[in-house]
């Protein structure tokens, strides 16, 4: 789920949609978490829906750890990439302003962290564009992401969190949160641990589907 | 899923979102059909959710006449409503456009006939000619039997027309639609759709 201070807009007809907020959002606020709404369809059940649907799952979709598609219900599905996006994941079920944003810009986030299954072209015109992004992006830049979300730790407790009841958790990041919000020192997940080609199978089974994780 | 010659826009903080025509779109065409990505609960289902989804439900499902609440996965779920709607036949499991849409032109429903309960009612701001102002399911039979009257007219067009949505509708369901509005049920054929996909009426 979107933070309520965003809103979608049309672009144009090669970007399509974009989130853009209505309100300064302060760097360390949740910007989209995953929900109970959210889908999460296995590549066979995605192959099995017919094909117009299934062009709009690969387009819209991104692909979690455990290699399943994740279809956000609410316009969460139409935040585009950049380069120098304006969060960064956090675990598996949280995107994490990492600045202050302001009113009127573009929500975006690194795509090279949701598990590409193809290299895409980038268009953001950002000053560090990579211009082909691709999931092996993870491998060269994943530590200096890493770096930033970390950084971020302190201010995720002080900034208020919409979107805090909304979290659906697996167990590894229902404690990485716990321990944030208790301003205990917390071994941060990895973008590299999601990788789907990595993920090991227990891994998939520890998630507690439909389980809510709740601030206090 | 919303026929894809559409567009959301963000109309007001009051109305939120609304779904719009980005092409001409001919009364009888398919402007929405129910698929499986939409999800559907059960009063039980919707019990058993945080606090803070039931304000969620109530603003983006509807209740469809299995008594459960339907999540469109896409804009469908955007869909406003007129006392003067564009489309109607949410409970035929498709809707059809009952009127022709010019490009820009806003894709609605008639609540009273879909997600209002009893206790539920709200004041209409459509500005239509024939805006009633509040909008009741008391009112529900009275509509229900005024769109019927329109779609009888629009769904046999449907046979002629383009359809993008085709490959997303059960012929069946098409079959059960027009025995339900009374139309003679159109003869065993082939309908070429724009997107070479072909529907056969069993």
């Amino acid at each position: 789920m979107l933070h309520p201070a965003t809103q979608l807009r049309y672009i144009n007809d090669a970007i399509g949609y974009g989130v853009f907020t209505t309100a300064f959002i302060p760097r360390g606020t949740f910007v989209w978490v995953l929900d109970a709404w959210d889908r999460i369809l296995s590549p066979p059940a995605v192959a099995a829906l017919p094909r117009l649907l299934r062009q709009q799952v690969e387009k819209y979709a991104y692909i979690n750890a455990a290699g399943d598609y994740v279809l956000c219900w609410d316009f969460g599905c139409y935040m585009n990439h950049s380069c120098e996006p304006t969060s960064l994941g956090l675990g598996e079920s949280i995107e994490v302003a990492i600045r202050d944003i302001e009113p009127g810009e573009e929500l975006t986030c690194e795509y090279a962290t949701l598990n590409l299954t193809t290299a895409f072209a980038c268009g953001c015109h950002k000053q560090t564009c990579r211009k082909l992004i691709g999931a092996a992006d993870l491998d060269r830049f994943g530590e200096q992401w890493d770096q930033t979300v970390a950084q971020l730790l302190p201010t995720i407790s002080q900034v208020e969190q919409p979107l805090a009841p909304f979290i659906k958790a697996n167990e590894r990041d229902r404690a990485v949160l716990d321990g944030i919000f208790k301003r205990a020192a917390v071994a941060l997940p990895s973008a590299r641990d999601y990788q789907a080609s990595k993920a090991a199978k227990p891994a998939r089974q520890s998630l507690t589907a439909g389980r809510l994780w709740r601030l206090d | 899923m919303l026929h894809p010659d559409t567009q959301l826009r963000y109309l007001n903080a009051e109305v939120g979102y609304g779904v719009f025509a980005t092409a001409a779109i001919p009364r009888g065409t398919i402007v929405w059909v129910r698929d499986c990505l939409d999800q559907e609960f059960t009063r039980e289902q919707l019990s058993q959710l945080p606090a803070v989804f039931q304000a969620l439900v109530r603003r983006y499902t509807f209740l469809t006449a299995a008594g459960t609440n339907l999540l469109c996965w896409d804009g469908g779920r955007l869909m406003n409503h007129s006392c003067q709607p564009s489309c109607a036949g949410t409970h035929l499991g498709f809707e059809v456009a009952i009127r022709d849409l010019e490009p820009g032109a806003e894709l609605t429903n008639d609540y009273a006939t879909l997600s209002l309960t009893e206790e539920e009612f709200f004041s209409c701001n459509c500005h239509s000619p024939v805006c009633r102002g509040l909008i009741t399911s008391e009112e529900a039979p009275e509509i229900a039997s005024s769109l019927a009257m329109q779609l009888r007219a629009a769904l046999p067009l449907a046979l002629t027309l383009p359809q993008p949505l085709w490959p997303l509708v059960n012929p069946a369901q098409v079959c059960q639609a027009f025995e339900r509005l009374a139309l003679p049920r159109p003869a065993r054929l082939t309908i070429q759709a724009e997107s070479c996909t072909t529907l056969v009426l069993p």
